[in-house]
This record gives structure tokens, C-alpha cells and sequence, in this order.
């Protein structure tokens, strides 16, 4: 499996906290790596070693198959895009103006992608408003935009869809999807919106007081989330002792409502059902929840 | 190197702190000219040329300060020096950028304050320059801004070092008013204006060390020492600036 960023051991101490301990982890070429984690896990810690503002006390890691050591780390950063905490933006400037700003920087020939970008995150009629009069979510696309600049291989995003509103959202991860799948961009993002991260991730990687707990694929972690049929049924005692018989997992969840972790054939349950003088009122199937895993994995304290 | 310089200064011209301290650099020196007239006409003395044009150096310093400090800590709390590490630039190159861009605000505000002085003292006097000729006026004003310049620089490097936290502000303005009240002192007491100077022994030696090597000393007074002196003074503050900066800089930790 080709890998756009690998660590093997990774530490990270500030004095004598410990942000990251033997940290293990690898993102997919191509993927869109969804990194989940408590507030003080360490997401924004690796990312910060990720991106060079930081050096781990510990361990290594390979960017796009280069070392953070090597000194051709420099030019492997130019394949990088990224918004670490707050997007890179220059206040006193337009949109346009910021976009320009980045090209001179990574030393582009032209600025011809500046209306593209523009137009790909929904800001081409900003005109001269300066980008300190945005708003919080018009902020997040200019910053998304500027990470996007020079066709980036791999793009960081620090909860990319922040201060957006839910149509803001759903432009943001269709974008983001658009660009995994037509350019191949390799995505890490950090967010505390499982949901949204359940619809974009290809894998995800779940970080707890520092160290990474589990590393899965979206495939795996749907194999992991156990499917369910969620009954309503006039009396979960009746419905109970039929599932015992049958030798049926269930959890009764209050006098009405039941989750049953099985397949059932729907013909032969609704007359056992009809023969116990119990009805079903609604089936639908449920499927555990990315969030349901993650409090299941890391407990339910502090923010994802 | 020179792409981020040339990113880095075109932010400069973009940034409202700069374009509002030349504005606020303006207004005082419009404000006080007129009103040294008014007072003149009315006290019955006549405002020289020079009353106009020595004005702006005696602020000027707390002025570059404050424009540098607006335009450094800007780019790091909008994450602008973050993004340019993480494109990959060195450490030293953005450090070095930053502090070339603090030295041509310092070159741009008193190129504008000095143009405009020299206006106002057209305008608002007669007779011309009465203590200086042209070419010492050019001298001054050449002394002035390669001492703006180290002054920038070195308000620039502080907050690169103290990684663009607010407390650069209040830090960085203290220097500079610290420095400006102790040039005074300096002055007044190395070249009193009646009598001898009584300094002897060390304090002698810190307040002449001062007043020839710290360019905050040179905006306090006209030219009176050697030019290789005032080189000295400039250079060793932007050496002094850049290599401790660099040092400290490459080993901080971006937030």
C-alpha cells in the first residue's frame, strides 16, 4: 500500500507532558483519512509535526515517502495544502488578492488557477470585499482555497467545515470528495462532526491522550458497526420471550422499542409475533452510528 | 528567498497597520506645524524650517515600531507565517523576509514623513533652513532612515522570537518609549546644554556607548559623529537582530 504520510513510534513532548506516545500511523495514498479524537487527544499536535511547525521528540516520520529529517522535506511540502486551526488568510486583502499571495509564494508561473479555486469554493462574486469582513464560513473556503493552491497531492484540514452553515457543509464535502476522487488528493481531515465524517472518510484513525487507539478502514468500521433492526412492538415482553426462545440477541429499549442484532426472515417472526398475541408496529434497519464506535472506543468524555 | 520577499512586501502594501500609522504620522505633523504656527503668531516668533523638519525623528521610532509590530503580529495570529513554513520555506528565509519587509515599512513612513515635512516647512516658513545646510538636512535624514530601518528590524525579530504573541505589542512599544526617554537622558546628559558634562567612569562609558552604537540614540540629535559610526551602530543592531532572531527562531514551535 503506497502511503502519503507514515509515523513509526512518534513522540511528542512539551516539557514533561507527553502530546504524542509511540504513535503509529500511516494515511492511504488516496484516501480521505478522517482523524477523530477528544479535545487534548493530539490530533492538531501531529498535525503540527506533520506540517513542519514542530519537531517530535520521538520516533519518525515519512512524508510522501521522504523523511522529516531529510532535507528534501522542503520541496515534499510544496505537494502539501493545509488549514491548521484557523485558515491562512491575509485580512487586509480580497479573495482574489489572497489566492495571488499564495501563488507568489509557492513560485507559480501564473496565477491562472486563482478563478478556478474562486469558483470551485463559492467565492467569485466577493469582489473588493476584504477578507476580514468575511464570514467565519466564507474564512473556511478562502482558507480551503488557499491550500488548494498548486495542486496540492496532500491536503490537511483542521475541521474544514467550522462556522459553515448546512449548505456551506454539504458544498464543502462535496468539494472535498470531487477532489479525491477526479484529482486523487489524499485528505486528512480533523473533525468533530462524526456524521460529516462518516460520508466523506475512506479510513479513519481514532487518537486518544496520544496515542492512536485504532486505525481502520471505512470497510472495517462498517463491519464493526453492527447492524440492527429497531422494532416497535405493542409488548417487549412478548417480544422478548419470543426472541429467547429463538435464541435472538435484542436490547429492549423501553416498553415499545427494541434493538435486534439479526437477520430475520420477517414471514415466520410476524407469525410468531401474531401467535404470542403481540403486534409489530414499525421495523427499520439501524446501523450503528460513527459515533456510537467512537464513544464505544474512547468513551464519552470531552468532544470528539 | 526571494519569492517570499517579494510575497512578503507585496502584503506589506496591502496592510491597513502600515497605511494607518503613515496616516496618523501625517496628520500629527500637519496638526503641529499648524499649530506652531498659530502659537508663533500669537507668542511672536517665527517658525524656522528646521522647528518642522526635526519633528517627525522624534517620534519616528515609536512610530516604525508600531507599524512593524501591527504588520508582524498580523501575519502570525492570521496564520500567514505558519502557511509559508508549511509551503516549505526555511525558517531563517521567513525570518529574514520579515525583517527586510519591517526595514522597508521604516524606509516607506519616513519617506513619506520626511517629503511631507519638507512640504510643510515650504508652506508654512520663511527664510528657509536656518541651522543646517541641504546636504547636513540629507545627511540627517539619510542617518535617520538607516537607523529606522535597523529599529524595524529589530521590532520585527522580537516578534518572530516571541512567536507573534500580544505581548509583542506591549513589549515592543516599551522598548521603544524606554529607549526614547533614555536617549533623552543620554543627550541631556552628555551634551548639556549649560555647562560640562560631569558623567566619569562606567556610566561615562554606557552613556557614550549608547549614544554612538544604539541607533534609537541617532533620531535624538543632527549627525555628530563619523559615518562609519552610525554604520556600526545600524549594522550591529540588524546583525545582532537577525543572528540571536535566527537562533531563537529556528527552534521555536509554531502554534
Amino acid at each position: 500500500m503506497e502511503t502519503v504520510f507514515e509515523c513509526r513510534g512518534l513522540e511528542k513532548k512539551y516539557g514533561s507532558f507527553t502530546a504524542l506516545r509511540d504513535l503509529n500511523m500511516e494515511i492511504p495514498k488516496g484516501a480521505i483519512y478522517g482523524f477523530v479524537g477528544k479535545n487534548g487527544a493530539g490530533k492538531t499536535t501531529l498535525i503540527r509535526c506533520l506540517c513542519g511547525l514542530q519537531q517530535p521528540t520521538g520516533g519518525s516520520y515519512e512524508l510522501m515517502g521522504c523523511s522529516y529529517r531529510d532535507a528534501g522535506i522542503r520541496r515534499v511540502r510544496r505537494r502539501l495544502g493545509a488549514v491548521v486551526e484557523s485558515p491562512a488568510i491575509y485580512k487586509d486583502m480580497t479573495a482574489r488578492s489572497n489566492l495571488i499571495q499564495q501563488c507568489l509564494l509557492l513560485g507559480l508561473p501564473d496565477f491562472d488557477c486563482v478563478d478556478e479555486l474562486l469558483r470551485l469554493v463559492g467565492l467569485s462574486d466577493t469582489g473588493k470585499k476584504k477578507a476580514g469582513k468575511f464570514s467565519l464560513g466564507m474564512r473556511q473556503r478562502l482558507g480551503l482555497a488557499v491550500a488548494l493552491c498548486g495542486d496540492p497531492d496532500f491536503v490537511i484540514l483542521d475541521e474544514p467545515t467550522n462556522g459553515l452553515d448546512p449548505q456551506g457543509i454539504i458544498e464543502i464535502r462535496e468539494l472535498i470528495l470531487k477532489l479525491n476522487r477526479e484529482k486523487g488528493i489524499t485528505f486528512l481531515i480533523s473533525s468533530h462532526i462524526l456524521d460529516e465524517l462518516a460520508r466523506m472518510a475512506t479510513h479513519y484513525g481514532f487518537i486518544d491522550q496520544g496515542h492512536l487507539v485504532r486505525q481502520m478502514s471505512a470497510e472495517e468500521l462498517r463491519k464493526e458497526c453492527r447492524k440492527a433492526v429497531r422494532m416497535k412492538v405493542s409488548d417487549t415482553g412478548k417480544m422478548a420471550r419470543i426472541f429467547d426462545e429463538k435464541g435472538i440477541e435484542y436490547k429492549i429499549l423501553d416498553d415499545n422499542r427494541a434493538d435486534v442484532y439479526a437477520e430475520l426472515i420477517i414471514s415466520e417472526i410476524a407469525k410468531d409475533f401474531e401467535k404470542a398475541g403481540c403486534s409489530i408496529l414499525t421495523m427499520e434497519e439501524k446501523e450503528e452510528s460513527l459515533e456510537a464506535f467512537y464513544l464505544s472506543l474512547l468513551g464519552g468524555n470531552g468532544d470528539a | 528567498m526571494l519569492k517570499v520577499l517579494y510575497a512578503d512586501a507585496r502584503m506589506m502594501l496591502y496592510q491597513k497597520g502600515m497605511r494607518q500609522v503613515i496616516l496618523a504620522v501625517s496628520t500629527y505633523l500637519v496638526l503641529y506645524s499648524i499649530l506652531l504656527k498659530i502659537i508663533g503668531h500669537y507668542m511672536g516668533f517665527a517658525v524656522t524650517a528646521d522647528d518642522i523638519i526635526m519633528l517627525y525623528s522624534s517620534y519616528a521610532a515609536l512610530a516604525v515600531t508600531a507599524s512593524t509590530l501591527f504588520t508582524s503580529i498580523g501575519d502570525f495570529s492570521d496564520g500567514c507565517i505558519r502557511n509559508k513554513l508549511i509551503l516549505g520555506s526555511g525558517r531563517a528565509t521567513v525570518f529574514v523576509s520579515a525583517e527586510i519587509v519591517g526595514a522597508l515599512q521604516a524606509v516607506l513612513i519616513s519617506a513619506a514623513a520626511f517629503a511631507e515635512s519638507g512640504i510643510l516647512a515650504l508652506v508654512l516658513t520663511k527664510g528657509g533652513l536656518y541651522t543646517m545646510t541641504i546636504a547636513e538636512l540629507a545627511d540627517m535624514w539619510l542617518i535617520d532612515t538607516l537607523a529606522l530601518m535597523s529599529i524595524g528590524v529589530f521590532s520585527t525579530a522580537l516578534v518572530m522570537v516571541l512567536g507573534g504573541k500580544k505581548s509583542s505589542y506591549a513589549i515592543g512599544l516599551v522598548i521603544s518609549l524606554a529607549a526614547h526617554i533614555f536617549s533623552l537622558e543620554v543627550n541631556e546628559k552628555l551634551y548639556p546644554t549649560a555647562g560640562k558634562c560631569v558623567l566619569s567612569g562606567a556610566k561615562l562609558f554606557l552613556y557614550r556607548f549608547y549614544d554612538r552604537f544604539v541607533p534609537y540614540s541617532y533620531l535624538k540629535m543632527r549627525p555628530h559623529h563619523e559615518t562609519w559610526v552610525y554604520l556600526a551602530g545600524v549594522c550591529g543592531l540588524i546583525l545582532l537582530s537577525t543572528l540571536a532572531g535566527i537562533l531563537i527562531f529556528r527552534k521555536k514551535e509554531i502554534a
